[in-house]
């Protein structure tokens, strides 16, 4: 099947587009990884990042005004409808992982201003870490239009959420233990946050399904989180 | 849901002397819906469209093969009057193309010529009937005597709608009918289309993918005399079955 269109400039504005979805994507994956990088060293100030954040909204919005171009300049049809109507909804979920990786630095940043050592935030490093496999693949398949490995990032999703039902346990466990104190609510919230974005990861994981096989995944996943 | 078969194909052939310009196609058309045939120049969209009211027969060198049912009726059947066929399975073409004579005699000519009517007040009834189906009563009820090639080519081809659908057709073909008219024109006529086929059942060939989305419930793509895919609009136009209608509603084939 051929693939390119027979007008040229309608698929410089696919590219273009593609481009936009893509820089905004590894915009917001740099962004996570510094923060959950930086995140247990307390003498690593991570408030410059927080300037990243309205980076990567101003993308969203140049992805919105060119989608609303492309559909009112080129009426597109089918595969292509789906390819640029899952822009605006990608870049959404890009924008909320940039919020959380924001949130994360505020509440870190509560955590430094109540005298904690941040020793409880290691206890989330393997969500990280799997939130970050997680974000790397969606992006992958993003990329490659792969519904075959979108389809694996949904389902590998519930490791995260049981992981993070684990985690939530554990510091629960510690502040009924030993009375309960800021930090420990502080890092609930960070890892819920890391939670949410492995969310994110599956829902971006279902527009590729969507685009490719205009259809969503038919399937039932287990629902694991024990805390929403 | 799916409505009765109105019409029906079955192993057509169509033939140009040697070269073969429709393949075996056998397809049912749902009575009062919109069909559309869509497909590059020279698919044979035309071609299939006139085997309906036996147009191709005006050919020399044209040969139509098999069935095409409209109810127990094999249209096809060479015993079978075309111009009967023809008050049963009307016909707008791309170019409006009225009597040279006046509004009036331009619809009352077919209700006329089939006998349908029989008094002056008949003629005028089905004459103003038809008007106002096709949407033009409002615009030339004041100078019904005046020639028909006076109105906007939009007016005409409303015109050569309500002369199809003055002698109660059963079908109509209509083919390329906005081709020659400007966007509110072609409006108006799709606005027609969309009141009309609740009385008839529609076919439009047509170039304009977005027509072919607006008006039709159905749509069938041909490419190279073949029947590609034929479903639901909606399907065809969000997620076809096929990689070649794929690429040729998203415009990637010549």
């Amino acid at each position: 099947m051929t693939t390119r269109h027979i007008s040229t400039a309608f698929d410089n504005d696919l590219d273009k587009l593609d481009y936009l979805i893509s820089k905004m994507g590894n915009m917001a994956l740099s962004q996570f990884v510094a923060v959950i990088d930086g995140i247990g060293q307390k003498d690593n100030d991570l408030n410059s990042l927080i300037a990243n954040d309205r980076l990567i909204d101003n993308i969203e919005v140049d992805i919105y005004n060119k989608t609303v171009e492309i559909i009112a300049i080129r009426a597109p049809q089918a595969n292509d409808l789906r390819h640029i109507i899952i822009a605006p909804k990608i870049a959404s979920f890009f924008e909320r992982i940039g919020d959380y990786s924001k949130n994360i630095i505020k509440r870190r940043n509560m955590m430094i201003n109540e005298g904690s050592d941040l020793s409880v935030l290691t206890k989330l490093n393997e969500m990280a870490q799997m939130a970050r496999e997680l974000l790397v693949d969606v992006l992958d398949a993003l990329t490659r239009r792969d519904a075959d490995k979108a389809k694996q990032v949904w389902h590998a999703d519930t490791e995260l959420d049981t992981l993070h039902s684990q985690v939530y346990k554990d510091i629960y466990q510690d502040m009924v233990d030993n009375g309960s104190n800021p930090s420990g609510i502080n890092a609930l919230f960070i890892a819920k946050n890391i939670e949410r974005i492995g969310d994110f990861c599956t829902s971006i994981a279902e527009q590729i399904y969507f685009v490719v096989h205009g259809e969503m995944i038919d399937a039932d996943r287990p629902k694991s989180d024990i805390t929403s | 849901m799916t409505n009765p078969t109105k019409l029906s194909t079955h192993d057509l052939n169509v033939f140009y002397d040697e070269k073969q310009a429709i393949n075996n196609i056998s397809m049912a058309i749902e009575s009062n819906k919109v069909t559309s045939f869509i497909g590059p120049s020279g698919c044979g969209k035309s071609t299939f469209l006139r085997c309906f009211n036996r147009m191709n027969d005006v050919i020399p060198a044209c040969r139509v093969e098999g069935q095409i049912m409209m109810g127990d009726q094999n249209i096809n059947d060479p015993k079978l009057d075309p111009v009967l066929l023809r008050a049963r399975v009307g016909m707008v073409f791309q170019k409006p193309n009225p009597f040279p004579k006046s509004i009036f005699e331009n619809v009352a000519y077919g209700p006329r010529i089939h006998g349908l009517v029989s008094s002056k007040s008949e003629t005028a009834d089905v004459v103003e009937d038809s008007l106002k189906r096709s949407g033009l009563w409002n615009e030339v009820y004041d100078r019904l005597h005046d020639p028909a090639t006076g109105l906007s080519g939009g007016q005409q081809q409303r015109l050569c709608i309500a002369r199809a659908i003055a002698v109660s057709p059963e079908v109509l073909l209509m083919d390329e009918p906005c081709s020659a008219l400007d966007p509110i024109a072609t409006t108006i006529i799709e606005n027609l289309i969309n009141e009309l086929q609740e009385r008839y059942t529609i076919i439009i060939v047509t170039h304009s993918m977005q027509q072919a989305a607006r008006v039709s419930q159905n749509t069938a793509y041909f490419h190279l005399g073949h029947l590609i895919e034929y479903g639901a609009t909606k399907e065809i136009f969000t997620n076809p079955a096929d990689p070649q209608t794929e690429a040729y509603i998203s415009g990637k084939i010549g």
